[in-house]
């Protein structure tokens, strides 16, 4: 409602006086029975809001609504030496900023006009937030000190803002600028005096205002929720205190906290497993420990358990599979097998779709293994080559890149490339394995790289290796739906796939193209992506497959029949790279 | 006759509006024992014949007591009380109680009044104030309105001077239930802002502390644990509450019971008490920041801070509240009569009694009400049992809202609307008030769709209007659940049970809590006291016999002063 409606409704002329809004207000609500006429009463309030609005907006001048500039981080304690003079106006201060944003809050620090002075009685820094009008912050006429029976303890030595900002910045270090990057756990001195701090704050808020309780609430569950998982030993006190586990499941649940209340169920799960008797603990010991290339399947697990385990905890605490070795669950997850460099796809695929409001979010999920895990390293393999084995080598190279490219042009261009393609030879020769098996391996090899490079490199590249990808999947689709699917989910091709020449010709162009370019070393990590699908794409995806919107979204989240599931991903392989706005093209083709 | 009782867990008041020269007021109704509250208490005699008040407290902890109190704590429930030989609902319980305050009032003012309003904890649910509605008309009272506890309370807070009040927070603490409103009001207008409330949280709650606390130390021989345990519970409450009431004067207490003849004592301090109070005075917490948090208030720009309810003479409530807004809160109400002289205001203005024309209040729906509806979830299946808010809690009531929705499958024929009122995610964890059943045309999933309107009017009643545009087809349903409709069938037939029941003539409703009183002082006391007791009993029971009023009356005041004497300064 527009403030010129507000007034006609109302029934006055513009007034800055509240008491003579409310007057209009109490005047034209005591003429109406509300329940006959409730449209006519939501307006009044309406107006009544609008115009106490613009009088509050009128009294209170501009320089007193500006806002403070929120700090970015942290005040250095001389900034607030300097700052001290000033608060000798008010005796408050704000005990915890606002928490700012949502799912993942920027947060500042707030500390208002009224920087603390170190020397303020001690024990009892009180919160305030302000008062929507307020000029200058009030003074309580009573001595909260006397209210609150406090005794001096050894907050006198630290002023509760100064735990609060220790905290901080023990959270969240300067040197880590980019939000992307996973803060290391806390060292054990560091968690020491985390733990130390957050009793000093959690004691500060009991002992605060309710409004200022809420603020240091707010303020705490945002930087929990952005420092996780380094905030992990501080999480148990702090929803304690807030009761934030009351509030789970509930409308009203604020997103930081319904963050850290997740989490806070899986820190509890592995609490328990951790326990010897639960039945999924030796599970979980297996789970947890890391492999090596060459690591066996621990020898007592019931796969049963570790199946239980992993889809327990998928579905329930997802963010707890952060604690599994990433080589191990692809242990038990596939099939054991002894291709060299096939760990790194391997925690598996996993399709996400969610549908709100018509937008379609799908999300591939890579390893989820910590920045710490490195690629597979290539093995070096020195065994003297034959003659004729570098011959079957050497056919298996040409028929990757074509026949400009020889091993020995391979190993100068991208020698661990090289490497792979012996090394695999060696396994092959053991195996008894034929050479064309050979070769397809080495191919799949390969093709894994190129795909691997243009979802990082994206660009260009990205259409490239797409659109041939969408072809190579055509192509198995000929064969069978489960030769489609084998392609998508491991990303072999099955041998019995025949792929048309011209589709194999447009690779090797490409192989040669990224070989030239060095574009085929080790896969990089793969962060989880998303994207979203606007409608109309889906809508290209249901017509150009005929296949009905309910079995597309089934499709799209990784359920549905293989037929479905191929149709629907090269569908939008298709519908993407035909896509007009190519910022979103590029996300949807870098997560499929 | 319109009357406005406040039907507490612990006490129940009633009061009525008598319009006089400068305006009227309200005023409470004593009752039969000249006291302004009534226990909430039923107790049945061996004979069959009901007991409620005083009377029926002090038989609380006998052997044969069959008494219940805090009923109102089930209120809404199925859960019944056998009470002798026969089992009473919450609502048979209330019923009886709003019976003993109606007789209260037509005694005092020669006529029998007809119709009430009644207050209810303003975070009580849907259910929970049916229940108490159909309890107002088993006692043959005609509910005009229900309002919320603490907005009866803002009533007569803001009533007491007429003045202009900046937004103040009434912290209603009662024996079983906890609310928390936020209140403005100017030119006569009486403006709830945002409720929250903890409808399981009360007085009570602190007693059964205490009584845990002390037990392993009252008690090292288990000689409690070889009664029946609903009466060693009794006896623990009733000491725990006398402790309690001790610890608000001084700082320690003692807590005794009297088990099997022999008398079991310990100390309390008040420190001990704190410490373990500390969880509930915890939970004190949520409710108000949820109240401000919903109508953006901050506590440090709360005029007041008022107490209403008996919990809050507790000094550790009171130094928690004292905490909480960093201020002493304001006790210029009383806290058990204020609720009650509000209903009665409400009461007034509903008849337009003289004086009070001017007055309006402004309410809100303290709970989210909303319908379930399923969705394709992350995982592409379809999670169902998810609730849809219509109406957000804290909004200003009446109000009128609506919501789109569409089929989720295919070839679709019907939608099931199920309303739900409550705070969770699932549909589950909310209380739910009935359902519609809308046909629609079969079409393809999410072609089409129906708008789901929610009225909520000022009494709290919802109706619900379903549209299917395609159509046009109209439903309608005014939300009386299952429950209610079985409800409304045999309330006839429950009336009359009750009034079947053999009431224990009013007028000796004295002399029955004197007797009562002096049974639970002699299995309180031990030895020559206890005979003397006993003594004292038998002449007031003679003298009842002979029915000369005049002896009676020299018996019950010998009678009453012994007791009064011992229970002062008991002799041990």
């Amino acid at each position: 409602m527009t403030p010129t409606q507000a007034w006609k409704v109302l029934g006055i002329a513009k007034t800055p006086d509240v008491a003579a809004i409310r007057r209009a207000y109490a005047e034209k609500l005591r003429a109406m029975d509300v329940d006959k006429n409730v449209a006519g009463y939501a307006r009044l309030r309406e107006a009544r809001d609008a115009a106490l609005r613009w009088a509050r907006m009128q009294a209170a001048p501009p320089a007193q609504e500006e806002e403070f500039d929120p700090f970015a981080g942290v005040t250095p304690a001389e900034e607030v030496e300097q700052a001290a003079p000033e608060a000798e106006q008010s005796s408050w201060l704000y005990a915890a900023p606002a928490v700012q944003g949502e799912v993942d809050p920027s947060l500042t620090r707030k500390l208002g006009e009224a920087s603390p002075k170190l020397d303020v009685t001690p024990g009892f820094v009180a919160a305030q937030a302000p008062a929507e009008q307020a000029i200058a912050v009030k003074r309580d006429p009573f001595e909260r000190p006397v209210l609150l029976g406090l005794e001096p303890t050894s907050d006198a030595v630290m002023p509760a803002w100064a735990h609060e900002q220790a905290l901080y910045r023990l959270l969240l270090p300067d040197t880590v600028d980019d939000d992307e990057e996973t803060l290391p756990p806390l060292e054990g001195w560091e968690e020491a005096m985390a733990l130390g701090h957050l009793k000093a704050v959690l004691r500060n808020a009991e002992s605060v205002s309710v409004t200022a309780f809420d603020e240091i609430d707010n303020w705490l569950a945002g930087i929990l929720a952005r420092s996780w998982p380094r905030s992990a030993p501080l999480l148990e006190p702090a929803a304690a205190l807030f009761g934030w586990e009351s509030e789970r499941g509930q409308v009203s649940e604020r997103p930081a906290i319904a963050f850290l209340n997740a989490r806070l169920r899986g820190l509890r799960f592995r609490e328990k497993v951790q326990d010897p008797k639960h039945p999924l603990h030796k599970a979980w010991n297996e789970l947890t420990t890391p492999a090596q290339q060459g690591s066996r399947r621990g020898w007592f697990v019931k796969r049963a358990q570790v199946d239980q385990l992993l889809d327990g905890v998928r579905k329930n605490f997802p963010e707890v599979e952060h604690y599994f070795d990433p080589w191990r669950v692809a242990l038990w997850e596939k099939k054991a097998s002894s291709d060299v460099g096939q760990g790194w796809f391997s925690s598996g695929r996993l399709i996400v779709l969610a549908v709100i409001f018509g937008i379609q979010i799908l999300r591939v999920v890579f390893s989820s293994n910590d920045s710490s895990t490195e690629p597979p390293p290539v093995p070096e393999i020195s065994i003297s080559q034959s003659a004729q084995e570098k011959e079957i080598i050497s056919r298996a190279v040409s028929t990757v890149f074509g026949p400009e490219i020889t091993f020995d042009g391979l190993q100068s261009l991208q020698p661990d490339l090289a490497a792979l393609f012996s090394a695999n030879r060696t396994i092959a020769r053991a195996d008894g394995s034929s050479d064309a098996a050979y070769a397809s391996k080495v191919q799949d090899l390969v093709r894994e790289r190129m795909y691997a490079t243009a979802l990082v490199e994206k660009g260009g590249l990205l259409t490239d290796v797409q659109r041939i990808r969408a072809d190579l999947l055509r192509a198995a689709r000929k064969t069978g739906a489960d030769a489609c699917m084998a392609f998508l989910r491991n990303r072999r091709m099955p041998p019995a796939v025949v792929v048309p020449p011209t589709v194999l010709e447009r690779e090797r162009a490409l192989a040669v193209k990224m070989l030239d370019a060095r574009q085929l070393g080790p896969p990089q990590r793969i962060n989880p992506g998303t994207a979203s699908v606007p409608g109309e794409l889906i809508g290209k995806v249901i017509t150009e497959t005929g296949i009905p919107d309910k079995r597309v979204r089934q499709a799209m989240g990784g359920k549905g029949s293989d037929a479905d599931q191929c149709a629907v991903t090269i569908g939008l392989i298709d519908a993407a790279l035909g896509w007009k706005v190519p910022k979103e093209r590029e996300a949807i083709l870098s997560v499929l | 006759m319109l009357i406005g009782i406040d039907l507490g867990t612990t006490n129940s008041a009633v009061a009525m509006w008598q319009a006089g020269e400068n305006g009227g007021e309200a005023k409470l109704v004593p009752n039969a024992l000249g006291a302004l509250l009534t226990p909430s208490a039923v107790s049945v005699l061996p004979d069959g014949t009901t007991l409620v008040g005083a009377a029926a407290l002090e038989r609380m902890g006998l052997k044969d007591g069959a008494t219940a109190t805090s009923f109102k704590r089930f209120m809404g429930t199925d859960r019944k009380v056998r009470l002798g030989k026969k089992e009473f609902s919450a609502e048979d319980l209330s019923a009886l109680v709003l019976m003993a305050l109606r007789d209260d009032v037509a005694a005092h003012t020669g006529t029998r009044p007809t119709e009430a309003v009644i207050t209810v904890p303003a975070y009580f649910n849907d259910r929970q104030r049916k229940a108490t509605r159909r309890a107002g008309e088993l006692a043959g009272l005609t509910v005009r309105r229900l309002i919320n506890e603490p907005t009866a309370a803002a009533l007569a807070f803001g009533l007491q001077d007429k003045a202009e009040r900046e937004p103040f927070l009434v912290f209603d603490l009662g024996g079983g239930t906890f609310d928390v409103s936020i209140v403005e009001m100017f030119e006569g207008i009486v403006e709830v802002r945002a409720s929250a409330g903890d409808n399981r949280l009360g007085g009570d709650d602190f007693n059964t502390a205490l009584a845990t606390a002390v037990r392993g130390r009252l008690d090292p021989d288990g000689l409690l644990a070889k009664l029946e345990e609903p009466r060693a519970q009794a006896l623990l409450l009733q000491a725990a509450e006398r402790a309690k009431r001790t610890l608000s004067e001084g700082q320690e207490a003692e807590f005794a019971v009297t088990v099997a003849d022999q008398r079991l004592s310990t100390t309390i301090t008040t420190s001990e008490f704190e410490a373990q109070a500390e969880g509930l005075i915890r939970r004190l917490r949520d409710p108000v920041v949820r109240a401000l948090r919903d109508s953006q208030i901050d506590a440090a720009s709360l005029s007041e801070v008022v107490l209403v309810g008996g919990a809050t003479r507790m000094p550790v409530v009171r130094k928690a509240i004292t905490r909480l807004f960093g201020r002493f809160p304001n006790s210029s109400v009383h806290p058990d009569h204020a609720v009650a002289l509000g209903a009665a205001i409400q009461g007034g203005l509903i008849a337009r009694d003289g004086g009070l024309e001017e007055i309006r209040i402004t309410d809100v729906c303290p709970f989210t009400l909303g319908i379930e509806t399923a969705e394709h979830s992350a995982r592409g299946t379809v999670q169902q049992g998810l609730f849809s808010p219509i109406i957000e809690r804290n909004t200003p009531v009446p109000v009128s809202r609506s919501g789109l929705y569409s089929t989720i499958g295919d070839n679709q024929k019907q939608i099931e609307v199920k309303i739900y009122q409550g705070e969770a995610r699932e549909v589950s964890g909310n209380v739910h008030l009935g359902q519609i059943k809308v046909p629609v045309p079969p079409r393809p999933a999410g072609e089409v769709s129906i708008d789901v309107r929610f009225s909520y009017d000022s009494s709290g009643l919802l109706e619900v209007d379903v549209e299917v545009p395609l159509t046009g087809a109209k439903h309608n349903l005014l939300i009386i659940d299952e429950e209610d409709r079985k409800a409304a069938k045999d309330l006839d037939a429950r009336r009359q049970a009750l009034a079947a029941l053999k009431h224990h003539p009013r007028e000796e409703a004295g002399n029955q809590a004197l007797l009562a009183r002096a049974e639970r002082c002699y299995e309180e006391f031990l030895g020559d006291v206890r005979a003397v007791i006993g003594d004292r009993t038998r002449m007031f029971v003679a003298a009842l016999d002979s029915q000369d009023p005049r002896r009676i009356a020299d018996a019950s005041v010998a009678l009453a002063e012994l007791l009064d004497m011992l229970e002062a300064n008991p002799p041990l």
